[in-house]
């Protein structure tokens, strides 16, 4: 960088007021060369203060465009300042900053809000009650296929708009479909929830206990994920008799074996460092401890954990409906929807499809979500 | 060597134990099931059920039929179907673990195979359209249910194209390959999402940044040191695989008709077959236990860093 | 504080010469060296982009790396170190932007397509890591990491390679090595994994060799025989090294010229006795001040005050103005230049321009000038 290509303009030694800078901001322009950027003139009789966050592309100055007066001590003390003087933003606040960027995370969710929304003012929404029949209008298509005028006129049903039309026993799909999604929302969100309760709580207790105790629930952890999820939860249905609430407890029974492996593990090792280590030697309660450092260091995990857990328990129920041990009927979950769809699916594709296609998005967005949110949270995985 | 013989005992000793435990919770769970095994219960009278219980020895101590079916197990005598005409369980099962394994293995490899060229190629090229797009299979992999494949697939080759069969086991490979297609869902989606995590955290290790240094071309470092670095800790994950396609087995056979252990369990369910239901409980218990311990081994050889060797740096 | 003021006249009367010196901002190779240039940057830039924010890491770096000779990096973490060495063989990831001019033997280094690059790279010139225990394969026998590199840029056969590597492994002091040759790492100690590294770096005899902090992670023994290493295969070979690291007792044992760095500039360069008893730059007083020596007295331990600038926005004037109790109403606004103190030494802080105010340095930098006053004495009577 030669004396030449720097721009002087106006010093007028002495005159500090008057001041001028020598070396320019450059205007920003990428994949210029840095000489380029040289030039234009900037008036700084205006306080200079240093956090004026100088262009890089400006290169040391020319020693004959410094004007004399500015050799002397300068006024500010030094900055001794350290890290955490810089602003420090919240990790929630952090990580909300990131996930912003992550267009796909965001439409799942507001996908997932909307879906809520509408599956739990189901009894708002739904045109008809989901368990009525009326046998005369069984398996009729949606009203705007191409081909239902004809198929309503043939049954005298001209005036009927069943907006994904009707089933077997003539109720109302789109009806059922709203209330088999509250239902199968609720299993799913219950379920999840039990299950990552069960897990931290074993996990914490595991992996803050003594020697001996954690050896033994380290064993019976071994021997039942020893058996495979499906045949516990299927044994636990038959046993029970399905129904919403033995669903729930069948499947939270089930799955918590992951989450308390993650937790235990997490424990061990916050437990491990030597802040904690000196709450331990201090006499504080393993609970406290437990409390105080543990779960706040796991939280993103749980956070992250539940939004995993949602789906699977999603895709369980309605895999138990599928091989009949799932919801009882008349009543409807999107499971016992695509059972009684995927046995007429040749015939009536439609009872089957839609079902599915809930099934889909409901899982994509929850799946999308925990990506986006696995992303920000888990400093591990971040790019 | 006798590290080896240590660690296999101890595991060996510990399966043993699981499967003891897992027999005996199915065996009490089964006897605390309500209604009765036989099928047309309703028009069975009194005498009857006195009778048919005899037969099967229900109306022992619950302590002794327990005794009984483990001396049986251990004889390899799974009890009798009480559904399908007094067959032995045994038998039943015989034919039905072929079609099963075949479909489960044919499944794994699939789905591995594919799912971990998928994280390789998504991690190599992490933040491109390549990510994006490998990503996004694997993302819609564990979104769509693999029953929701199953039939996706089945309408599409089988029903519209007559491509390949729609179901049953007749037709030797061609019969298997939509079903094979449809498990093998689960475990590629999850196979290349966790190779896409392990190598991403490989691709930024230092042994990586020193094989750039050496000079090795990119596809050469993913090959020769990132993939196989991610690919030994997938061995921990290969036993929940498999875990879920027994999971999926059981909807894919009964959609395919395939002969198979998962279509028996469905059936079993729905009809109360006692000993059907608990032997093959044992057998998904057995296989999973297994392939969990195998997988251990494996990891012990495959890492050589939990390699049991005798010898340490100096 | 005679000899000071002397000493300081000197400076104004180079202070006018060294505007050559100053505009190119190169810490040149020492005078009257005849020895090839091996590696020449000038004006180096690197911008990471990252969140949308530009990181400058390094800003405008100059040097000249002669064969045969040790020039040490020196600063604080995130003081562009790593980063320009590494961009010399173009190590950096792909959020990076290199301007500049960076030649290795004349040939353009930013300009090599992929292939040229990989010729470079562990051929002509090879790199050592920081952490010994991460930069080896865990999975891979450490002969074949070894092997690999060799017959990545050699024709030579299976055999060949091996025989070279344990002949390699015999020379960084891996004893057994055609044992050893089938050991994984994790079989090996830290130091000797990291003599591994540098078997694997020398594998090709490369024409220069980046040490990259190479023994921060090893305990003062093991620093002390790599070091040795490293000096013996400089002898026997006549590799250039660049060797990167904030332990200033390790520039002093092993460097013979030193470049100071500071938020991703040069700030202070010239031989290794030139920064050590005649420094001019308050960075170096700092770092200097703050590095226990065997005549440093109790407590006399002075860390430099703050921190280092945020690269994304590095404030106006001189980047350690605001860390500096020397600074002067100009650091704030102007960057400094850099002024010749010899030919071989120059400092980039206005303290040099003859009309800055004459500052008392710290008790101990005033004593590191004493001795090189009487060393430049000395060098004059005979």
């Amino acid at each position: 960088m030669s004396v030449a290509d720097i721009g002087i303009a106006g010093v007028v030694p002495g005159e500090i007021a008057g001041v001028r800078h020598g070396v320019e901001h450059g205007v920003k322009r990428d994949g210029e060369r840095r000489d380029d950027v040289r030039g234009v003139e900037r008036d700084v009789t205006h306080d200079v203060t240093r956090d004026v966050t100088r262009d890089v592309a400006d290169g040391p100055a020319d020693p004959a465009a410094v004007p004399d007066a500015l050799f002397v001590p300068r006024a500010a003390a030094v900055a001794d300042h350290d890290a955490a003087d810089v602003p420090h933003l919240s990790h929630a606040v952090q990580a909300w900053l990131r996930l912003r960027h992550n267009k796909t995370a965001i439409a799942a969710a507001i996908v997932l809000v909307s879906l809520f929304v509408v599956a739990f003012s189901a009894p708002v929404l739904a045109p008809a009650d989901p368990n009525a029949q009326k046998v005369e209008y069984a398996n009729l298509p949606p009203y705007w296929f191409s081909d239902a005028a004809e198929q309503y006129r043939l049954i005298g049903a001209q005036n009927q708009h069943f907006v994904l039309g009707t089933d077997q026993f003539g109720r109302d799909l789109l009806s059922r479909l709203l209330y088999g999604t509250r239902i199968s929302l609720t299993i799913s969100l219950v379920a999840a929830v039990l299950d990552i309760a069960i897990g931290v709580t074993w996990g914490l207790v595991s992996g803050l206990a003594s020697r001996r105790v954690d050896d033994l629930m380290q064993r019976v952890l071994e021997i039942i994920s020893g058996v495979p999820s499906l045949i516990v939860v299927v044994l636990m249905l038959l046993v029970f008799q399905p129904g919403l609430v033995s669903i729930i407890v069948a499947m939270a029974i089930t799955f918590w074996i992951t989450m308390a492996r993650v937790v235990r593990g997490q424990t061990l090792q916050i437990r491990s460092l030597e802040y904690v280590q000196a709450a331990i030697v201090l006499g504080t309660p393993r609970a406290a401890i437990a409390v105080r450092h543990v779960l706040p260091n796991i939280l993103n995990l749980i956070i992250i954990r539940l939004m995993f857990s949602i789906p699977t328990a999603i895709f369980f129920e309605t895999f138990l409906s599928f091989i009949g041990v799932g919801m009882k009927i008349p009543n409807a979950s999107i499971g016992t929807l695509l059972n009684d769809g995927f046995k007429v699916v040749r015939i009536y594709p439609y009872q089957m499809w839609i079902p599915a296609a809930v099934l889909c998005v409901i899982m994509l967005s929850f799946n999308l979500c925990a990506d986006g949110l696995r992303d920000v949270l888990d400093p591990k995985m971040r790019g | 060597m006798r590290r080896w013989l240590t660690f296999i005992g101890s595991r060996l000793v510990m399966m043993a134990v699981t499967m003891l435990i897992i027999v005996t919770v199915t065996f009490f769970l089964m006897h605390a099931l309500p209604g009765t095994p036989y099928n047309n219960q309703a028009l069975l009278s009194n005498d009857q059920l006195v009778q048919l219980n005899k037969k099967y020895g229900f109306d022992k101590p619950l302590l002794l039929q327990y005794l009984a079916y483990l001396g049986g197990i251990l004889h390899g005598d799974f009890g009798i179907s009480l559904q399908f005409s007094d067959q032995p369980v045994t038998t039943l099962m015989a034919t039905r673990i072929g079609p099963s394994i075949q479909l489960g293995l044919q499944a794994v490899v699939l789905g591995t195979v594919l799912g971990v060229l998928l994280g390789a190629l998504a991690a190599a090229n992490q933040n491109t359209w390549i990510d994006r797009f490998c990503s996004s299979i694997a993302i819609l992999g564990r979104s769509v249910p693999n029953y929701v494949v199953a039939v996706i697939v089945q309408s599409i080759f089988a029903i519209s194209l007559r491509l390949l069969p729609v179901g049953l086991w007749d037709q030797g490979f061609r019969s298997t390959i939509l079903p094979t297609l449809a498990l093998s869902i689960a475990p590629l989606a999850d196979a290349a999402r966790f190779i896409r995590t392990e190598m991403i955290d490989v691709l930024t290790s230092d042994y990586i940044e020193l094989a750039r240094a050496k000079g090795m071309s990119e596809p050469m470092i993913v090959v020769r040191h990132a993939l196989r670095n991610s690919l030994i800790p997938l061995i921990t994950v290969i036993g929940p695989m498999i875990a879920g396609l027994m999971t999926g087995s059981l909807v894919i056979e009964t959609i395919f008709s395939v002969p198979g252990i998962g279509e028996q369990f469905t059936k079993s369910i729905l009809s109360n077959d006692y000993y059907t239901i608990m032997a093959v409980t044992i057998w998904y218990s057995a296989v999973l236990v297994e392939v969990v311990f195998l997988m251990d081994v494996l990891y012990q050889i495959a890492d050589p860093r939990v390699r049991i060797v005798g010898k340490e740096g100096e | 504080m005679s000899e000071i003021t002397e000493d300081s006249g000197n400076v104004v009367e180079t202070g006018g010469i060294a505007s050559g010196a100053a505009a190119s901002g190169t810490a040149a190779s020492a005078g009257g060296d005849e020895r090839p240039v091996r590696v020449s940057v000038r004006d180096l830039h690197v911008t990471f982009r990252k969140d949308n924010l530009d990181v400058h890491a390094v800003r405008g770096v100059s040097f000249d790396l002669r064969a045969g000779e040790t020039l040490a990096l020196v600063g604080e973490s995130g003081s562009g170190k790593s980063v320009t060495c590494r961009s010399l063989m173009r190590l950096l990831p792909r959020n990076a932007r290199l301007d500049g001019d960076v030649r290795f033997d004349g040939r353009d280094v930013l300009a090599l397509d992929r292939k040229a690059l990989r010729d470079l790279r562990g051929n002509r010139i090879a790199m050592i890591f920081q952490d010994p225990m991460t930069s080896l394969d865990p999975t891979m026998i450490i002969g074949r990491q070894i092997t690999e590199t060799i017959r990545l840029h050699t024709s030579v056969g299976r055999r060949e390679a091996r025989e070279r590597a344990i002949r390699l492994l015999d020379q960084v002091g891996i004893s057994d090595a055609a044992r050893r040759f089938h050991q994984y790492p994790h079989e090996f100690s830290g130091g000797q994994r990291q003599r591994i590294v540098i078997a694997i770096a020398l594998a090709c005899h490369p024409d220069v060799l980046i040490a990259d902090e190479p023994t921060t992670a090893l305990d003062v023994t093991m620093q002390a025989q790599i070091l040795d290493l490293l000096a013996d295969i400089q002898r026997d070979t006549g590799t250039a090294i660049i060797l990167v690291t904030h332990d200033l007792g390790v520039v002093a044992k092993a460097a013979d010229r030193v470049a100071v760095m500071y938020a991703g500039r040069i700030v202070e360069y010239g031989t290794a006795d030139e920064i050590f008893y005649n420094p001019r730059h308050p960075y170096t007083w700092g770092l200097l001040g703050s590095t226990p020596t065997l005549d440093t007295e109790r407590g006399r331990l002075r860390p430099i005050p703050g921190v280092p600038p945020n690269l994304a926005a590095i404030p106006a004037g001189d980047a350690f103005a605001p860390r500096n109790a020397y600074a002067l109403a100009v650091d704030e606004r102007y960057e400094p230049p850099f002024f010749a103190v010899s030919p071989t030494h120059a400092a980039a802080t206005w303290l040099l321009d003859p009309r800055a105010p004459q500052v008392e340095p710290p008790a101990e930098i005033r004593w590191r000038w004493r001795i090189w006053h009487e060393l430049q004495h000395l060098e004059g009577a005979a």
